[in-house]
């Protein structure tokens, strides 16, 4: 099974060099056209932008530009989207991608896919996928990106669940739709308690892999895993508006298989051959501790198919050609 | 003649200065110093408006309180205490820019002095090449 696995993984690395360029824009193309119909989906206000042309022309654009311009459309339909509700509250969302943008994203340019990512991971029902693969790739810096990520999912679905409030556009009207859901935001539990789990799983994955043991990404899955399900178990019992029990272990299996996958296609090393190498200079000793990576290199199957040609320019039979019996070259 | 050493150190090379290497080399054009002030000062600026932009959101979700309320307001707590959390959010921003901005302008000078050493050993090698032709 790993020795597909592995054949599977060199495979699509061989594939990935020598088509890379394209691979990245169907890809880049999947994703914007994925994250664009979700936002359509759950939130779905602006007529306008939901049309299959559009989100297909942005996603197209968004895969022959640089990344930027993917995050900007994202962003570009979700204040849409908003305004279609509010034009005050889509205000609102606007500065709030200008503070996230101030106050965090300049320090850390490459964080802002998670915090994408984290609200559509809301949507597909797997959001624990979220700290298991940042706590193995990325470090406790993701902490923060993971806690804006969860803000603004509950951000939008407050703004969700609390749009047939918002009776008509007048200046009073969108403020008080806006303390509505601020003061829901103060109040929603669940928020702040997921924040917490997410911060303590991310920790949990990154201090168990950076650990000197065999296997220990794998490790930090299962066990991080368990830490995640149980404290979202015991929240689903005491706090209000809580995903279902059900949510819960399917969202965390599917999470649990995907953090496996990603990390398997990151490293998979060969623990079988270890090195433990031993030398000195003036100042120190070292001990260094080298693991191979486990490659297979994948089959390189070529068949080819034998056509004789005639003087007159029609192929025969190979049976024909070497004068071989036509019953051997049949089945019984 | 073709050396395998020399087309991996240019393929190196070439890699670096597509990737990360622009941005590298424009970092290094500062002085360290310079360089964290600069962007100590743009962080600064970034903060300042951001929390003007708290400011309001923080004065729309009061809006009817202080419509209701306004003669009768503590101004003088409000702008001392507004003040207070402004100059403790610049001196947190400042501490992190001032790490953020170090931490990269080291790591880019690490990585342009090994491109300047690629760059020094092409140099000499190509000055041998040419001594080795015109002596031959």
């Amino acid at each position: 099974m790993i020795l597909k696995l592995l054949d599977f993984k060199e495979s699509l690395k061989q594939l990935y060099e020598k088509y890379g360029i394209y691979i990245k824009m169907v890809l880049k193309f999947a994703a914007a056209f994925a994250v664009f119909s979700i936002i359509n989906a759950e939130m779905g206000y602006n007529n306008a932008i939901e049309n299959v042309f559009i989100v297909a022309g942005l996603s197209v654009i968004s895969a022959l530009t640089p990344d930027a311009v993917f995050v900007i459309f994202a962003t570009v339909f979700t204040v849409l989207h908003t305004y279609s509700v509010s034009p005050v509250l889509a205000c609102v969302v606007v500065v709030m991608y200008l503070l996230i943008y101030f106050m965090y994203i300049r320090y850390a340019p490459g964080q802002v896919y998670v915090i994408m990512a984290v609200p559509v991971l809301y949507a597909l029902n797997i959001p624990y996928v979220s700290p298991l693969i940042c706590g193995i790739f990325f470090g406790p810096v993701s902490i923060i990106s993971n806690i804006i990520g969860i803000f603004v999912y509950f951000v939008f679905s407050e703004i969700i669940s609390t749009a047939g409030v918002s009776a008509g556009n007048s200046v009073s009207n969108t403020v008080n739709f806006f303390n509505i859901i601020v003061d829901n935001l103060k109040s929603n539990m669940y928020m702040f308690v997921s924040m917490i789990i997410f911060a303590a799983v991310i920790l949990v994955t990154y201090i168990i892999r950076r650990q000197k043991i065999k296997h220990a990404a794998n490790i930090a899955i299962l066990i991080a895993s368990l830490i995640n399900v149980v404290a979202f178990l015991v929240v689903s019992a005491f706090v209000e508006n809580a995903d279902t029990r059900i949510e819960i272990l399917t969202g965390s299996a599917a999470s649990i298989v995907i953090a496996y996958i990603a990390s398997f296609f990151r490293m998979s090393l060969d623990y079988s051959g270890t090195k433990h190498i031993q030398f000195e200079d003036d100042e120190y000793y070292y001990y260094v501790k080298a693991v191979p990576k486990l490659s297979v290199s994948a089959p390189d199957k070529q068949v080819k198919t034998i056509h004789a040609q005639n003087p007159n320019g029609n192929t025969a039979n190979i049976s024909e050609v070497f004068n071989v019996d036509q019953n051997l070259s049949k089945k019984d | 003649m073709l050396s395998k050493k020399k087309i991996k150190i240019m393929f190196c090379m070439a890699d670096y200065e597509r990737g990360c290497g622009r941005q590298d080399l424009n970092i290094v054009k500062f002085y360290k110093n310079d360089y964290v002030r600069l962007n100590m000062i743009k962080s600064l600026i970034c903060i300042t408006f951001a929390y003007i932009l708290i400011l309001g959101l923080i004065a729309m979700y009061n809006m009817e309180y202080i419509i209701g309320n306004t003669f009768g307001l503590p101004y003088r707590s409000i702008i001392m205490w507004a003040a207070g959390a402004y100059i403790a959010l610049l001196i947190i921003y400042a501490f992190i820019s001032l790490v953020v901005y170090a931490v990269r302008y080291n790591r880019a000078r690490n990585r342009v002095r090994k491109y300047f050493r690629y760059l020094q050993y092409l140099r000499k090698n190509y000055q041998s090449d040419e001594t080795g032709i015109t002596e031959g």
